[in-house]
């Protein structure tokens, strides 16, 4: 399992359970930091309902906002993300053993 | 909140369901196959504790025990409760043999194994890396 420190995942999940918020947080990883308006000009959603998104988002640790001059730039940082995919992939994995076991368990009988 | 991460497992088995009962539901037979060591007592709001194959000591409470079909436990990491989840083993009689239904969820303590489930789609893990979906 994973060593180091661990924030509850579940605020995690509730937050990428909006697809927009996911589309979003893609956006982000892709094309890098940008601001809510620009965001806005690519999504059917208006400039405030972007920035209900990426509050959450932020709230999620899943984005940091940044201001420069008068305006504020959206980044991601998808460590988070990284956690909870190393739970499921920690957890396939041990399952996956422990289901050889079991069938080769089965066959010695 | 009802969204959480999901692995689910099937085996099939040339075992009856009977005697993959009896490894279900006998704690001391889970150190047959689910963990290298066991000490749980599985009975409905029965603890214990397991050690895992990489050497993770896991605290277990027995939630629900089905006769002859399930059996569900929370466990989680003894230096990790965050890591909290629930394993639901179900037993399902085959025609020949048996079948393993595995579910473990980490959920919150109100949502268990029902709602919203999320789930490790493994089409982008080559690439930028993994997405997740809900189900």
């Amino acid at each position: 399992m994973n060593s180091g420190p661990v924030e509850p995942l579940d605020q995690l999940f509730a937050v990428l359970a909006d697809p927009t918020r996911r589309t979003l947080l893609q956006q982000l990883v892709h094309g890098g930091p940008t601001t809510a308006t620009r965001l806005a000009e690519h999504y059917p959603v208006s400039r405030q309902a972007v920035v209900k998104h990426l509050q959450a988002l932020a709230e999620a640790d899943l984005v940091v906002a940044e201001r420069a001059g008068r305006e504020m730039y959206y980044r991601a940082t998808p460590e988070r993300l990284a956690d909870a995919v190393v739970w499921l992939l920690d957890t396939s994995a041990q399952w996956d053993r422990r289901l050889e076991r079991l069938r080769q368990r089965a066959l010695r009988h | 909140m009802d969204n959480d991460a999901t692995v689910t497992r099937e085996l099939d088995l040339p075992i009856g369901a009977e005697e993959l009962w009896h490894l279900v539901a006998d704690g001391e037979r889970w150190a047959d196959w689910m963990v290298e060591t066991s000490e749980v007592d599985v009975v409905d709001g029965g603890r214990g504790t397991v050690v895992d194959d990489d050497g993770t000591t896991r605290a277990v409470r027995v939630e629900r025990v089905d006769p002859g079909r399930e059996v569900r436990f929370t466990w989680w990491p003894a230096d990790g409760p965050d890591l909290c989840s629930t394993v639901s083993l179900v037993v399902v009689p085959q025609v020949h043999g048996s079948r393993l239904r595995i579910t473990e969820v980490k959920a919150s303590a109100r949502s268990a194994i029902s709602g919203r489930r999320w789930e490790l789609r493994a089409i982008a893990l080559s690439a930028r890396g993994a997405t997740l979906v809900s189900v």
